[in-house]
């Protein structure tokens, strides 16, 4: 079992390795680059375009930029010597063992082309909003798809069933952005009784993540819960509806999966009340590939908050993404890129772990 | 006994007439498909409504005759535009008072037309990347598979976005996010096809035509592929709908197609500004053919899938 973990981890390094690359390679291949701003400004001389593309080290050839973002080369050497970092030793190596501080392999990401901060830190503003929007719809979402689910097992080809898989269809064709809109004209410009966008009631509310945010969480705690769930409630159900069919379709195929299963007819026939059969032992069994599915499914639940963000100008890595796209900030864009893919390839790999341990029946070599 | 059984008293036995009419039909792997269809009814519910779409995009702007560039004489008081009245179906837009209803059917048309041309140009790519590193397999195969991991663990989505956005400004023409979306849309076709190569190249009737001297490129697009039409096609109807939402999902943020175009994504786009004075019509009519489009492809890809392929169901 170990072994096989180790194998695995061993595993993501070449992947990751060319997620780095593909990411470069495709922000290079679209024309433009962080200069494409000053296109709209008349103002701008080429000499000071040819300053902003030195001070941001965009003269240099492409694989040295690429060197010197994932942080195997130095950005101060010169020659061969790129490779060896102040201290002397190779520069890949983690700054404790005499490597590197710059590039994506010490942590840093580079700094925003607009705001001059540090991607890390843009970042880690916007990771608490997502992970609070996409938190909570993950649980009314796994609940949802459960409850659908073993419905429509339980009564396969009924009336519940049926209604169930025509719900989950349409909830499937839906655009996200469509279902937030007009859900924000049905509640909050008719019926007036839910906000349309934001985290919170700029007029009542001090900015979230600030220090007055939370003084004012702690003196009222209740007033800012109810505040942030009027704000939560229209992007949970958006995000939900359109993405809760899949999981729902697959808890149902595992659920009827299992209640054809010998084990199910055995229990049936000792007597033992159907409820108990259900949850005890189908479920129990046709929770392995939903929970495996949910692993997988985590991080573009993570990303594709996005279309939502947009819509509700939710100030989460989705809205970071979109400004950064409309202002031509390839470092933000590109430490979006990379953390999400971290995100998924661990996410894969603890799926494939996960599995292993709770199927006992799965033998890893 | 030679004479009992002689020549001529053969001649006389006629042979017995059934009372039933025995009909041997011989049918191809696309008719028992085909029939599978029929069978499906949300598959047949399914491809009524994508064609009766397909229809309105065609045929629509023979039936509905406004231009969708006259604009009118912008009336001030009405600057947030007209809800549906017998005159304009759909309701006039804000500040230009185009009529909607034109402007969806013209969208539809943009977007079937994008959806198609981009899931085909995947499908063409993922095909030749899919068949190349099933039938070569060892470096050529761990390479490519390598590259479709990495670029499944990116949000391609939002990959696409600042690519469109880089490429075209905001303003790319309809050709250009299509290339765009079907550049990024060949992975699961890729996928599939490697794996139904795999399992076929070792086949005696892959043998057979190497002895005979078939060179490579034939074997792989001549026998091998065709084995994995059924999901090809499966994929390529599924993967319409997800272009169609994804183009419009850009177009909407103001990223993809020019907005002289008239995409939905784009319609939408434009309604985003009024929304705030009631225009519910400019953002409902284009969003609900969104809906009634790719609920139709849905459904006759599942169709398809138990047509093509009865095992491979989830």
């Amino acid at each position: 079992m170990s072994r096989y973990i180790i194998r695995r981890l061993i595993g993501t390094i070449p992947t990751l390795f060319i997620v780095s690359l593909l990411i470069y390679a495709i922000m290079q291949a679209a024309p433009g680059g962080p200069e494409q701003k000053f296109d709209q400004n008349p103002k701008i001389t080429p000499e000071q375009i040819a300053a902003f593309r030195h001070s941001w080290g965009l003269d240099q050839p492409i694989p040295v930029q690429y060197c010197r973002w994932v942080g195997l080369c130095n950005p101060d050497g010169q020659g061969l010597g790129v490779f060896i970092s102040n201290n002397g030793l190779p520069n890949f190596l983690p700054s404790f063992l005499g490597g590197g501080t710059n590039g994506v392999l010490h942590g840093d990401l580079g700094y925003s082309s607009t705001s001059g901060s540090t991607v890390i830190s843009l970042i880690a503003q916007r990771v608490l909003p997502t992970a609070i929007l996409a938190g909570i719809s993950l649980l009314v979402w796994i609940l949802l798809a459960l409850a659908t689910g073993i419905l429509a097992a339980v009564r396969q080809y009924g009336k519940a069933d049926t209604a169930i898989t025509v719900f989950n269809y349409v909830g499937f064709s839906f655009p996200t952005f469509w279902l937030g809109l007009m859900l924000i004209l049905i509640f909050s410009q008719d019926l007036k009784i839910l906000p349309a966008s934001g985290m919170w009631n700029a007029r009542t509310v001090p900015i979230f993540g600030s220090t007055e945010y939370w003084t004012f969480f702690g003196k009222n705690p209740g007033g800012a819960l109810l505040d942030l769930g009027s704000h939560l409630i229209l992007p949970v159900v958006t995000l939900v509806f359109v993405n809760i069919a899949g999981d729902s379709r697959f808890v149902r195929a595992a659920m009827i999966d299992s209640l054809n299963q010998d084990f199910v007819r055995t229990a049936r026939a000792k007597g033992v009340p159907e409820r108990t059969v259900i949850f005890r032992h189908a479920l129990r069994n046709a929770l392995l590939p939903v929970v495996t599915n949910v692993a997988i499914e985590l991080p573009f639940l993570f990303a594709g908050a996005i279309a939502t963000e947009t819509i509700f100008s939710w100030p989460g890595m989705g809205l970071a993404y979109i400004t950064a796209v409309r202002t031509y900030d390839y470092p933000v864009l590109m430490g979006i890129l990379v953390i999400t893919a971290i995100f998924v390839v661990i996410a894969n790999l603890l799926a494939d772990i996960l599995y292993a341990v709770v199927d006992p029946r799965i033998s890893y070599g | 006994m030679a004479d009992i059984i002689g020549p001529a008293r053969i001649e006389n036995i006629e042979p017995p007439k059934p009372d039933y009419d025995v009909q041997l039909e011989s049918l191809n792997q696309w008719q028992i498909a085909w029939r599978r269809f029929k069978r499906h009814r949300m598959a047949i519910i399914g491809s009524t409504m994508f064609l009766t779409m397909v229809a309105i995009g065609l045929v629509g702007p023979f039936v509905f005759q406004y231009d969708p560039n006259n604009i009118p004489v912008p009336d001030v008081k009405v600057n947030a535009g007209r809800p549906p009245s017998l005159a304009h179906l759909f309701g006039e837009t804000g500040r230009l008072q185009l009529d909607v209803l034109t402007l969806v059917i013209n969208g539809i048309r943009m977007s079937l037309l994008i959806g198609v041309i981009a899931s085909a140009l995947g499908a063409i790519i993922g095909t030749i990347v899919g068949g190349i590193a099933g039938y070569f397999g060892g470096w050529t195969d761990t390479i490519l598979m390598r590259i479709v991991d990495a670029l499944l663990s990116l949000p391609l989505l939002f990959v696409i976005l600042a690519f469109s956005q880089f490429v075209g400004q905001g303003t790319g023409s309809w050709l250009t996010i299509t290339i765009i979306f079907g550049l990024f849309g060949w992975l699961g076709i890729a996928r599939l096809v490697r794996a139904v190569i795999l399992s076929l190249r070792e086949a005696d009737y892959v043998d057979a035509a190497r002895a005979a001297g078939v060179g490579d490129a034939r074997i792989i697009f001549r026998h091998l592929v065709p084995n994995s039409l059924s999901p090809i096609i499966v994929a390529t109807t599924l993967g319409v709908a997800g272009v169609i939402i994804g183009e419009a999902f850009v177009s909407f943020l103001g990223f993809g197609v020019d907005p002289s175009t008239p995409t939905l994504g784009n319609i939408l786009s434009g309604s985003l500004e009024f929304i705030n004075q009631g225009n519910w019509w400019w953002a409902f009519f284009p969003g609900a053919a969104i809906v009634i489009i790719v609920l139709g492809i849905n459904f006759m890809g599942d169709g398809l899938r138990d047509a093509l392929d009865p095992r491979a169901r989830i």
